[in-house]
């Protein structure tokens, strides 16, 4: 197997002295000498808590903040040693979903410009072949022909989010750093999500970073699973393994808070008490 | 808490478009009862109305909303003071916007104690702390004196809480409390009002999207779609023995995921309120829609002594739930 990704020593530090914007107090590694890989095809799955540094590690791999130390492998190639031109061909095969389309979509710009322009920057294409490649790419997450004429404030949180994914997949990508996909997202609208990246993961053999604070939805989509805390990461393995046999105390944490199984069985404390008292209304 | 049949419309520009229709709903002391829902099905709304604290353009068309035996729907502003806070309190999803920045948390809690108990500075500002202690904060004494942004997400909440307990109410209303919280964050807060429930005695209503918390905390459970409530049972009996496709169709898309399976979800969208339909509300993304039984008004109906079903085919379904 290939890697797709394969990150070495990588350190990001804010508010280093010295800086224009130079903090007072100590500065804070962000991102904390992290080693990860990724093999081709498979689902990574980062979890963390806010603050982690989940979504900053997202970013350095995509080179959209620059590091402070450390090596990216992506996709064969050394992202550190890129010119901007380079880089800009290297954002076609690896993309980004963010977490919330309101804010990631340009509110003036048609959903299939949004959905074009990717494929702009990348240059090679002419009109109608991009045209040809928005419709082909909506359809396959599900929208239809008529949603290319509209704004985004037109469409629901699900359908904008499948155009954030049609953007990131219209280049045809290996590789997609997911940042919390489907957290600004209604349970019932998060499934149908999830199960679309699943299924072109299988269709077209994409890997995943996944960046989610839900284990719930890590564990059904991730093949391997890498949990963060104050940027370091504390434990990584096969999902199956870190799920039911957590090494690290911060992953059994983690799971432990993840709330409710069945009713009343994992209540916290105490019995469960017969239902049905007085009704506050009848009460003095 | 008692409300029957609350009826609330939002003026939009379709006009006075229903939101909330026909809602009972009853809080005793001593329970948690959950109201689940997506957004867009009228739940945050219904918790609004319960205290009467609808914006402007909001207002109750019909129904009743009884606190210990007096219809709050009739008070006046001045009565309506010696219920929200006192009888009922109320805390919301993003805590940290409901404290003014400008401000020592203490300073707040404490002017709340001050406004409804009438009690000197110094008296509520030792009330404070116990208040603070009560809620697990840390070095109340030290802490009264600090501002919002020194408080994490989590300390906010209880903050909240602490300002909530003040008048030692009957009721707490619990808006999407522990949304916008982390993991273990929201364990150790919802570990805190179950406690203080237990402790107080007081009722509980759980707003929340999110079944895992209402699994746990809840001893009763009502559903809404679109406006309405379309179940309420027990939390085993909904859990277990789902009655509605709705609450059915939520709970596989939710709970206890197993790799490899599509997770379960439903197809479309909560409508508008202003094209909820007058038949069956969930009809057409209803796995289980026959037109010629669901094309019509499905009135909420008892199946037995504390299970309620607002479906037409309820009778004759078996519908998967969570494996007991």
């Amino acid at each position: 197997m290939t890697a797709a990704l394969s990150v070495r020593g990588l350190t990001k530090v804010y508010g280093r002295a010295g800086g224009p914007f130079r903090r007072h107090g100590p500065a804070l590694t962000a991102v904390d000498a992290v080693d990860l890989d990724i093999e081709a095809g498979r689902t990574l799955g980062l979890v963390g808590e806010s603050g982690a540094g989940k979504s900053t590690l997202g970013r350095l791999i995509l080179r959209l903040i620059e590091p402070d130390a450390g090596s990216i492998s992506l996709l064969g190639t050394d992202i550190a040693a890129l010119s901007r031109r380079e880089l800009r061909r290297m954002r076609a095969a690896a993309t980004m979903i963010f977490q919330d389309p309101y804010i990631s979509l340009d509110p003036r710009m048609l959903i299939k410009d949004s959905v074009a322009e990717p494929l702009l920057v990348s240059g090679g294409h002419t009109r109608a072949r991009r045209r040809e490649k928005v419709s082909d790419t909506l359809r396959r997450v599900g929208l239809r022909e008529t949603h290319m004429e509209r704004f985004p404030h037109e469409m629901s949180g699900g359908q904008l989010q499948r155009v954030a994914i049609a953007r990131a997949l219209i280049t045809d990508p290996s590789f997609i750093v997911c940042d919390e996909p489907v957290a600004a997202l209604d349970v019932s609208t998060r499934a149908q999500v999830i199960n679309l990246l699943n299924d072109l993961r299988e269709e077209r053999g994409i890997s995943y970073l996944f960046i989610s604070h839900d284990l719930r939805l890590v564990r059904l989509i991730a093949d391997e699973v890498a949990v963060m805390r104050r940027g370091s990461l504390v434990e990584k393995g096969e999902a199956a393994r870190v799920f039911d046999h957590p090494e690290h105390e911060y992953t059994r944490e983690l799971l432990a808070a993840i709330p409710g199984r069945s009713p009343r069985s994992r209540r916290f404390g105490g019995t469960p008490r017969s239902p049905g008292l007085d009704p506050i209304s009848g009460v003095g | 808490m008692l409300a029957r049949d609350l009826t609330v419309q939002v003026e939009t520009e379709h006009g006075w478009v229903t939101v909330v229709d026909g809602v009972d709903l009853t809080v005793r002391r001593n329970e948690i009862v959950g109201l689940v829902g997506e957004s867009g099905s009228g739940k945050t709304i219904t918790a609004l109305s319960l205290l009467r604290l609808l914006p402007p353009n909001a207002r109750v068309r019909r129904g009743s909303v009884e606190v210990m035996g007096r219809d709050i729907t009739a008070m006046r502003e001045r009565e309506l003071g010696d219920v929200r806070g006192v009888r009922v309190a109320m805390i919301f999803q993003e805590p940290r916007r409901c404290l003014n920045p400008a401000f020592t948390v203490g300073d707040q809690v404490a002017e709340s104690v001050r406004r409804h108990r009438g009690w000197s500075r110094r008296r509520s500002m030792r009330r404070t702390v116990e208040l603070f202690e009560l809620v697990e904060i840390p070095e109340a004494v030290r802490r009264v004196r600090q501002y919002p942004h020194e408080f994490s997400g989590g300390m906010c909440q209880r903050v909240m809480l602490a300002m909530a307990l003040a008048c030692d109410p009957m009721m707490l209303i619990a808006d999407e409390p522990t949304t916008a919280l982390d993991v273990t964050v929201q364990r150790q807060v919802l570990e805190l009002i179950r406690r203080l429930q237990v402790e107080r005695g007081f009722g509980v209503l759980l707003i929340t999207h999110d079944l895992g918390v209402v699994a746990e905390m809840c001893d009763r459970v009502a559903v809404m779609y679109a406006g309405q409530v379309v179940e309420e049972a027990d939390a085993d009996t909904l859990f277990h023995h789902p009655g509605n496709p709705y609450t059915s169709a939520l709970l596989r898309s939710m709970l206890e995921p197993v790799r490899g399976e599509p997770l379960g979800f439903i197809p479309g969208r909560v409508p508008p309120p202003h094209l909820f339909p007058s038949t069956c509300r969930f009809e057409d993304r209803c796995a289980y829609a026959v037109e010629s039984v669901c094309g019509r008004p499905i009135p909420l109906r008892q199946i037995s002594p504390a299970h309620l079903i607002r479906c037409a085919r309820a009778d004759g379904l078996d519908l998967p739930g969570v494996p007991g």
